[in-house]
């Protein structure tokens, strides 16, 4: 019973605790250059989940051969081969979006939190932890990303998901679709980020 | 010559790499708090993209492209950059003491800067010759290094500012560097 | 020792499967990518080139064009990338043309990353619910014969080669047209200097307004393989005069002329200039010879009732007519031989096709 509490906190942690991008501060180039619009962080998210995901499962399953001297190449190996794989799928199959992330879908490969990750969990931890563990990062990277991605959206074009939300009447604020917006979102919902973590330690 | 000048001029200032293409984020956030370690870091990524610049582009046009391996490139691109940085590390503590403390710690930071691998691709992206790649990386350094100085003068100033106290740090951090993105962008368009 | 043996083992091995399995998905993945490109540019294609059931493309003097071709085979339009940049991206645009290259049919913008909401708009405008593709929209049917210019904050004449810029991306805006009309220009000069190619070399000049004023009124126009013919009749219906129009690069400019011919082709019945911008004082003496006070015209008047049945050659002096001789204007030599040299290559392309 223990052991199960345990495997959903390592779960949630990435949720909110150890949030990549408003905690951590990780994955931060990603999180505002292909945020503007929602779908777009939602497919960048996907795109990372999937990465995360299978290199964290094979680092841990390799994590007793691996020699401590060279664990990092072989982690970069790992890490850029699926993001080749995820590259060239969406390119095969979602070229639109493909086309929308443009060089931030390669970029993944040195996206703090996938090698982090590896360094700091899988390489120590069993597969099942390690994949638990990857894809409630991954998560809550992409929830953050999403709603980072909406809230640019909402405000920048009147649109979430290219649904029109806001009346005729609304004048878009440019700005937030373009790159301050993104700068400010962010540092906006870091901030809003602490306020809640802090209302919640009371 | 005027095309070389304007790479410069766009990689610097127009297309500023950290603010108007979000590449090098990470450090443009963790090593902006103090000048001198701000302008450490912006001369090893200027020197490692350089770097870089030159040896993707040799590594794209001569084995990628020639084999038709193109599929290889980000594997191939992120090797290269893990290895010329560790290169770059034991080169510099053979030859100069002082500049390895200089810029010694920030060397392995540099390879999961995102903005070095960013240089490889967008050169290939760009369909740059040899000597233009290098100008771009180099631009791409120089203007990583103007934004993260810039960053760092402004937060030695900011610790003073009375900042509400859920936006200390990262939160306020962004939020200027929002302003300074809505600045370079008046530079838009310039060329 | 063997630690370095396990560290260059283990980092080999991991280089070999991540090779691998990377192969194996390109080779999955390669066609699939490649046919989506294919069916981008394919479906641009029949968007910009809506009359032709078959479209060839041909690389001339490095630049890719699109020859589209009707039911009957005959040329119906022809495509082109226009490339160039623009407020802060690389914009690529598809633009079709009618086959006279005066036109354009339809513009498709095939990549932009300009300012999201702003710049992007050349491309769609959300704003507009109605017609989110007005901007690229008004290309549509856009008169060519002079460079496009855009106007803000009025409307835009169509007739007049204008469209109406968008507000607040005026420099996307200026980027797209200067980019098709440069481009316009390099390919027009790049056809008509290929005549083989089944495009009239008579492209881009305001003919339907100019050549009426020159010959009978009534004439009709013919295409034969493509080129343009502008026939005259006698009332009994005979054929009188057969005109075409053919350009070639002077000393410093294009010159384009329109050649009367005797219906066998045997004889020019008339020469005019329709397009010259030679220079000053020099190279112009061959619409207008300031030089000569009794005939300002007379270079242009030797080529009236002048034979064709072998080469026309220019002379220094003492031309003699009936062997096809002209006289070359001193001091503009190179602009008098590019005349009898456009003469030369066009009247046996001409005569063929028409005599067929």
């Amino acid at each position: 019973m223990a052991k199960k509490i345990t495997l959903s906190r390592e779960f949630l942690k990435g949720l909110w605790d150890e949030n990549p991008v408003l905690r951590m501060l990780l994955g931060l180039c990603p999180a505002l250059a292909v945020t503007n619009s929602g779908i777009n962080g939602l497919s960048m998210g996907l795109a990372v989940i999937f990465t995360l995901v299978m290199s964290s499962a094979i680092i841990s399953l390799a994590r007793n051969i691996i020699p401590k001297e060279v664990r990092i190449p072989t982690f970069i190996i790992v890490i850029a081969t699926f993001v080749t794989i995820a590259d060239k799928m969406l390119a095969a199959y979602f070229p639109d979006i493909s086309k929308a992330l443009g060089p931030f879908v390669p970029l993944i490969v040195v996206n703090c939190i996938i090698l982090g990750r590896q360094e700091a969990f899988a390489s120590k931890n069993s597969v099942g932890r390690a994949v638990i563990d990857a894809l409630g990062m991954s998560i809550g990277f992409t929830i953050t990303l999403t709603i980072l991605g909406s809230f640019r959206e909402l405000f920048g074009v009147g649109t979430i998901f290219a649904v029109q939300i806001m009346p005729d009447s609304f004048e878009p604020l440019m700005v937030m679709v373009l790159q301050p917006g993104a700068f400010l979102t962010l540092g906006l919902m870091i901030g809003i980020g602490n306020w809640l973590n802090a209302r919640r330690a009371k | 010559m005027v095309n070389i000048f304007i790479i410069f001029l766009s990689a610097v200032i127009v297309n500023n790499y950290v603010l108007v293409n979000f590449l090098g984020i990470c450090p443009f956030i963790g090593v902006s708090k103090k000048i001198s370690p701000a302008l450490s870091m912006g001369m090893a990524t200027t020197f490692v993209m350089t770097l870089t610049s030159a040896v993707s582009w040799l590594i794209n046009k001569y084995i990628l492209d020639g084999l038709n391996l193109q599929f290889l490139q980000t594997v191939s691109f992120i090797l290269v950059i893990a290895s010329l940085v560790q290169l770059v590390e034991m080169f510099v503590k053979k030859i100069s003491k002082p500049l390895y403390d200089a810029l010694g710690i920030f060397l392995p930071l540099i390879t999961t800067n995102c903005a070095i691998l960013g240089v490889a691709l967008f050169l290939v992206l760009k369909e740059y010759n040899f000597i233009e790649s290098i100008i771009f990386g180099f631009s791409a350094g120089v203007g990583f290094t103007l934004a993260i100085v810039i960053m760092a003068g402004i937060r030695e100033e900011l610790e003073l500012a009375d900042v509400p106290e859920y936006f200390k740090g990262a939160a306020i951090t962004m939020i200027v560097a929002g302003c300074l993105a809505l600045a370079f962008m008046g530079f838009s368009g310039l060329i | 020792m063997t630690k370095s043996y396990k560290l260059i083992l283990v980092l080999t091995m991991t280089a070999i499967l991540s090779g691998l399995l990377l192969s194996f998905l390109n080779l999955h993945t390669k066609p699939l990518i490649e046919a989506h490109q294919d069916n981008v540019l394919n479906s641009a294609l029949s968007s910009v080139l809506p009359n032709s059931v078959k479209i060839e493309e041909k690389i001339i003097e490095n630049q890719q064009f699109y020859f589209g071709y009707d039911k009957q085979n005959r040329m119906s339009g022809v495509a082109f990338l226009a490339e160039g940049n623009g407020f802060q991206s690389k914009l690529r645009i598809l633009v079709g043309m009618d086959e006279t290259l005066t036109r354009i049919v339809k513009i498709k913008i095939l990549e932009q990353k300009e300012t999201p909401g702003l710049g992007t708009k050349i491309e769609t405008d959300p704003s507009s619910r109605s017609n989110p593709e007005w901007f690229p929209n008004q290309f549509d049917n856009l008169n060519v014969r002079q460079p496009i210019r855009y106007v803000k904050n009025q409307a835009a004449d169509k007739n007049n080669s204008e469209i109406m810029a968008i507000t607040g991306a005026t420099i996307s805006c200026k980027a797209v047209v200067d980019i098709i009309n440069a481009t316009l220009n390099i390919n027009r000069e790049i056809i008509r200097k290929n005549t083989d190619l089944a495009c009239p070399a008579g492209a881009g000049v305001p003919e339907d307004e100019i050549i009426p004023n020159l010959i009978a009124e009534d004439y009709e126009i013919k295409v034969i393989e493509g080129k343009s013919y502008y026939i005259n009749r006698d009332n009994s219906g005979k054929v009188t005069e057969v005109a075409f129009t053919a350009s070639g690069v002077g000393f410093q400019s294009r010159i384009k002329v329109l050649v009367c011919m005797n219906p066998d082709f045997s004889e020019i019945q008339s020469l005019r200039i329709l397009e010259q911008n030679e220079t000053p004082g020099c190279g112009t003496r061959i619409v207008k010879d300031t030089k000569n006070e009794t005939d300002q015209e007379w270079f242009i008047k030797q080529f009236n009732s002048l034979k064709v049945t072998q080469p026309v050659t220019c002379v220094e002096k003492s031309p003699k007519k009936s062997n096809g001789e002209v006289q070359a204007i001193s001091g503009a030599t190179v602009s008098s031989e590019t005349i009898v040299e456009i003469l030369n290559n066009s009247i046996q392309n001409y005569r063929d096709s028409y005599l067929k």
